[in-house]
């Protein structure tokens, strides 16, 4: 079963980190793993990742939709490991590491 | 080639288990997941009596690359240490005699993917899915733990942080990202990570690789660190109506200088190691950044020793590789080759870094 609505990873860029925060406050919105904010221009950004139906403006901050990042994620599920590739024992996985 | 599934996690580690007895060991997991999933972590390394590194994977679920990086590393350092060659990185190159000092002067714990069911369940159901797989309490339709907000670090988070501090975590069961759990270390995700901690004092530091940002995060994600209040530690009740709130003076999380200067200098040979690659930027921050974190994984392998003195000191990192949870596969090639880069120059920077300190 996929998601019902589709998420977006939206890129939000404020002037400092206070109306960062209080947007993404705002927008209760999912920060990925720890909601790192980084230096950009002369503000801070962070991705964000919001259902369709909670894209927003905001007046003290730039809202840019990155990707639908749903769609992504059902394409990439079609480069997933089928079946089990090292079922066979003696099927030794290899890094991708260049050994010289 | 593509992403690994859970299935071919497992297999992996135990292929290169059996293919190279000399230079590893398969350690099985006490705790099976909800959905009855077996996990298992590949110490590689020679020599007992050597530090450690825990390296952990697929904590969160949608962040598909962590686990591949780990298997890649793993195999690479196996089958380089068995040829004696050295191993390149794009453009960073180890030598022969480096891939030897890693297998045999440390012991690295790799442990791909502490939440299979999660990992099944976005790569086959619903892609941005992160949590574990625990069943709703009453049966409804809420699923799953925060398996990163549920280790045993002001796991309370209503209890020990100020109410505006805006910590992120949550005690609802149905918060689609990050419910912390019932109780701290509810989910047996969790306690496989602290049995690994428990028995292996060699462990003397732990990086939980995840994705994206990308940015390399050392101690404290409570609040902002401070070196000249010991007193100020998350074991402290007195700190619990102010901890975590921003731009605030009346608390810091506290850090010694000494471990700071660790932390930073590991965290940068990282960086720079990341960087020979290709040419991508892992900032190294403190985890505390534009909120705080309770319950994560590296606060609780750090703060392990603080609580318990008898127990060995562990410098916790996390990873967040690559800059989207599910590259293209040609993408996460190179995003598995910047973390066993990373990994490696943490591994041999480690001895000279941990003798200046404690245990």
């Amino acid at each position: 079963m996929s998601p019902d609505e589709p998420v977006f990873r939206v890129r939000v860029e404020a002037a400092s980190l206070d109306d960062l925060r209080s947007v993404v406050d705002e927008l209760d919105a999912d920060v990925g793993c720890r909601g790192v904010a980084r230096a950009e221009g002369d503000g801070f950004a962070v991705d964000v990742y919001l259902p369709g139906s909670r894209l927003a403006t905001s007046r003290s901050a730039t809202l840019t939709v990155v990707e639908n990042q749903t769609e992504v994620g059902l394409a990439r599920q079609a480069e997933v490991g089928r079946g089990n590739r090292f079922a066979v024992r003696g099927e030794v996985p290899r890094g991708l590491g260049r050994k010289e | 080639m593509a992403y690994l599934n859970p299935a071919e996690v497992e297999s992996a580690l135990e292929n290169l288990a059996a293919a190279y007895p000399g230079a590893c060991e398969l350690i099985t997991c006490p705790n099976p997941t909800h959905e009855g999933r077996t996990t298992s972590v590949l110490r590689v390394g020679t020599r007992s009596g050597v530090d450690g590194v825990l390296l952990l994977g697929g904590v969160h679920a949608r962040e598909w690359v962590p686990p591949d990086a780990l298997v890649s590393l793993a195999a690479d350092l196996l089958e380089a240490h068995q040829l004696g060659t050295g191993l390149v990185y794009g453009g960073q190159r180890y030598t022969a005699d480096e891939v030897r000092r890693v297998v045999e002067d440390t012991a690295l714990y790799v442990f791909p993917c502490v939440n299979p069911d999660g990992r099944a369940h976005s790569q086959t159901a619903d892609p941005l899915w992160r949590k574990n797989r625990r069943p709703h309490p009453d049966g409804g339709g809420c699923v799953g733990v925060d398996v990163n907000r549920n280790f045993d670090f002001l796991w309370d988070h209503r209890a020990r942080f100020a109410a505006d501090s805006g910590v992120r975590t949550s005690a609802n069961p149905c918060d689609r990202q990050v419910y912390r759990g019932p109780s701290a270390a509810s989910e047996p995700e969790t306690r496989n990570v602290v049995r690994l901690l428990d028995s292996r004092p060699d462990v003397r530091v732990l990086v939980d690789v995840h994705s994206a940002v990308p940015v390399i995060l050392h101690a404290w994600g409570s609040d902002r660190n401070q070196s000249t209040r010991p007193e100020q530690t998350f074991l402290d009740a007195r700190f619990d109506g102010v901890r975590g709130r921003p731009n605030d003076t009346g608390y810091g999380e506290y850090i010694t200088p000494t471990d700071l200067g660790t932390v930073t200098a590991l965290a940068r040979r990282m960086r720079d190691a990341v960087k020979a690659v290709r040419g991508d930027d892992y900032p190294v921050e403190q985890a505390y950044g534009l909120y705080p974190t309770s319950g994560a994984s590296d606060d609780h392998a750090y703060g392990r020793h603080v609580a318990d003195p008898t127990r060995s000191k562990v410098f916790g990192f996390t990873i967040e590789c690559g800059h989207t949870f599910q590259p293209t596969w040609a993408e996460a090639e190179e995003v598995v080759r910047e973390v066993s880069s990373a990994v490696l120059a943490l591994a041999l920077a480690l001895p000279a870094a941990l003798s200046g300190t404690d245990r």
